[in-house]
């Protein structure tokens, strides 16, 4: 009687286990993976398009002391990432990263806040 | 034959929604023996893909819309307008015993009553307690 | 003799969502079943009619986790027939690429869960570790392993570069040859055949007459595939077989799914390699829904799954009705408990391949001042109370 796996069961065997022990070893996502994303305030125009599309209602417009037009601030923890803010931009003005590392303790900080505008000026 | 000579041959008036859509509207009490006589012309090669209801208060009815695909050829949505203070309609269980899944959550989510079978049970997708409240009526409201 | 009656879930290690059977028993014979649904129903039809147009797909691709992209695919056909929006060529491939890998990656688990629901757990670790390849390729592909949120309407969001070409092909070489050989073991080990074979049957006149879809009508000799009678995206121009079994029992409904596998393999390779030039995606969001009727139908991995939409020009729709493989399937399906003896039920339900969050409500007891309230969506994904 033949045992139909026993090749595989053989080199598993052998071998290390499937496992990554995660927080020790880090994968990395591919590119164009959906991760934390946040605002550019230098191009931004305040359309408010992001916000009235946003499927979960996360993102809210907020008033920065460096401009004088409001800019959206992202709550993480209502956030799908289904990135429709980043498509609907009409200046793309959000920043795409592939992180993933969000986890924490604290809920206070699940807040995305935008990118001031730079201070330097260029020559 | 084409889906447009077997509904002339039926009678019907159809309209064309686009590339193998048709939808015709059919009165009360000839529903049945119309999906008969239209399996009888395409030799039972039919099937019973859905059966829905949309809610119009308005003009205070019912539609119940049987969506039929014909294999080879495309699909029907027949529908009848049914009254909405007193819902009743006949059940099609004996012809085809598939439609008993659909008129379970027509019966259960809209408050149609089907006469003629027995198996249908109330509350089934519903959480016990919401026995005689009907979701998906346009006169419940979601609470907030 | 005496019948008793045992109770088959919600909770048993044999299934992965809640359902519960009354099966009625003599001695080991099963007499009667009797389903009692509803334990997963979250009232998605009537959540879509009250949010705009474009938030319900978001909200009808999260009805199902394995096969999200096609209820994507589903809603977004339905709302391109209203507004007469039609994509261009290169983004109907790029969809058939994106429900294609869907449809292996969903095979590949009901294939491992019935494994390890006859007890191989060998083998169901082994499909496991290769099927996280194929999650790896949608990665590269729409952006996130489960969620894809790809469509949108007139077009997909993202494009496919050479070099993503050339891995997702290299990557399904080696599917392939992985199901080949589970293909074998499928074949011709001995306790899956004696667990499987002669289980649950459901002949070819019932299968129609109880109007069933997908893998387990085909397993009866049905030939009915929604890809073949009524193509939509780009089917009418990618060669594919109707696959069928005439044994008409649970091996049959396996094996249809391992044959759709290959199937599926070798259509991602066909668009892969002649995909058509041009733009992926619309030039401007149409925004506007202007009224009429639209019914789509589309091939789910366990089936047909029908979306029908009516709109009366407001950009909120009227009336939402989805109508899931699985409903008619496990509903209708209780003929094949005919003559299952108790320790088969288990192998019979699993060989459905039920989804049953595909099937239904989410209801929140307070227990300190014992209140019961219906939330909405926006108040169970997170913060707000």
């Amino acid at each position: 009687m033949k045992i139909p796996l026993l090749s595989d069961i053989l080199r598993n065997l052998f071998s290390k286990p499937a496992t990554i022990e995660y927080p020790k070893v880090d994968i990395p996502a591919e590119e164009g993976y959906r991760g934390l994303h946040r605002v550019d305030a230098a191009k931004c125009i305040s359309c408010r398009l992001c916000a009235m599309e946003c499927p979960t209602g996360a993102i809210t417009m907020k008033k920065f002391p460096y401009k004088e037009k409001e800019i959206p601030v992202i709550d993480l923890s209502l956030c799908i990432f289904c990135y429709h803010c980043v498509y609907v931009c009409p200046v793309k003005a959000y920043v795409v990263s592939t992180n993933y590392h969000l986890s924490t303790g604290d809920k206070r900080t699940l807040i995305s806040e935008p990118i001031p505008p730079s201070t330097k000026k260029n020559n | 034959m084409s889906i447009e000579e077997i509904l002339n041959k039926l009678g019907l008036e159809f309209q064309k929604m686009r590339d193998r859509r048709y939808v015709v509207y059919v009165d009360k009490g000839v529903l049945k023996e119309k999906i008969k006589e239209l399996s009888d012309i395409v030799n039972n090669e039919l099937y019973l893909s859905n059966i829905t209801a949309i809610d119009r208060p308005e003009d205070n009815i019912f539609e119940l819309c049987y969506n039929i695909w014909i294999y080879g050829k495309g699909l029907v949505s027949m529908r009848t307008k049914i009254d909405r203070s007193n819902p009743v309609f006949e059940s099609i269980q004996d012809m085809f015993p598939g439609a008993f899944a659909h008129e379970l959550e027509v019966h259960d989510l809209f408050g149609i009553k089907f006469e003629g079978v027995d198996n249908l049970w109330e509350p089934a997708f519903k959480p016990e307690d919401m026995k005689g409240v009907y979701p998906l009526r346009k006169d419940w409201k979601v609470k907030k | 003799m005496v019948v008793l009656e045992v109770p088959f879930g919600p909770q048993h290690p044999a299934l992965h969502e809640p359902i519960m059977f009354r099966l009625y028993v003599e001695g080991e014979q099963v007499v009667k079943v009797m389903p009692n649904i509803g334990y997963n129903h979250r009232g998605i039809e009537k959540l879509c009619e009250q949010n705009l147009f474009v938030k319900n797909l978001y909200i009808c691709s999260r009805v199902c986790g394995i096969c999200n992209i096609i209820h994507s695919t589903a809603y977004t056909l339905v709302v391109e027939q209203i507004q007469k929006n039609d994509p261009p060529p290169r983004a109907k491939y790029l969809r058939v690429v994106a429900n294609e890998l869907e449809r292996i990656h969903s095979h590949m688990i009901i294939l491992a869960i019935m494994a390890e629901v006859l007890g191989f757990d060998s083998l169901f670790m082994l499909m496991m570790r290769d099927r996280e390849q194929v999650m790896r390729m949608k990665e590269m592909l729409t952006g996130n392993r489960v969620l894809g949120d790809y469509l949108i309407f007139g077009g997909v969001k993202r494009d496919v570069d050479e070099e993503k070409k050339n891995r997702i092909l290299k990557t399904l070489d080696f599917i392939e040859e992985r199901m080949k050989y589970y293909k074998k073991v499928f074949t011709e080990d001995p306790t899956i055949r004696k667990r499987l074979v002669d289980v649950g049957p459901i002949t070819k006149t019932e299968a129609m007459k109880h109007c069933l879809v997908g893998p387990t009508a085909r397993g009866s000799g049905v030939k009915t595939d929604v890809r073949k009678e009524d193509p939509y995206d780009a089917y009418d121009e990618v060669p594919f077989n109707l696959i069928t079994y005439d044994e008409c029992d649970s091996w049959a409904r396996m094996m249809v799914r391992i044959d759709e596998v290959f199937e599926s393999i070798n259509m991602v390779r066909y668009c892969l390699t002649h995909l058509p030039d041009g733009p992926y995606g619309p030039k401007v969001l149409k925004r506007a829904l202007p009224k009429g009727e639209g019914i789509s139908r589309v091939e789910a991995p366990r089936g047909e799954l029908i979306y029908h939409m009516i709109s009366e020009g407001k950009r909120i729709p009227y009336r939402v009705k989805i109508r899931t493989p699985s409903m008619t399937n496990i509903i209708n399906g209780l003929v094949a408990f005919k003559n299952a003896v108790l320790a088969d039920v288990p192998a019979i339900i699993t060989s459905f391949d039920p989804c049953i969050a595909c099937m239904e409500r989410v209801e929140v007891i307070d227990i300190r001042n014992s209140k019961v309230w219906y939330p909405t969506l926006r108040q169970l994904a997170g913060g707000k109370r």
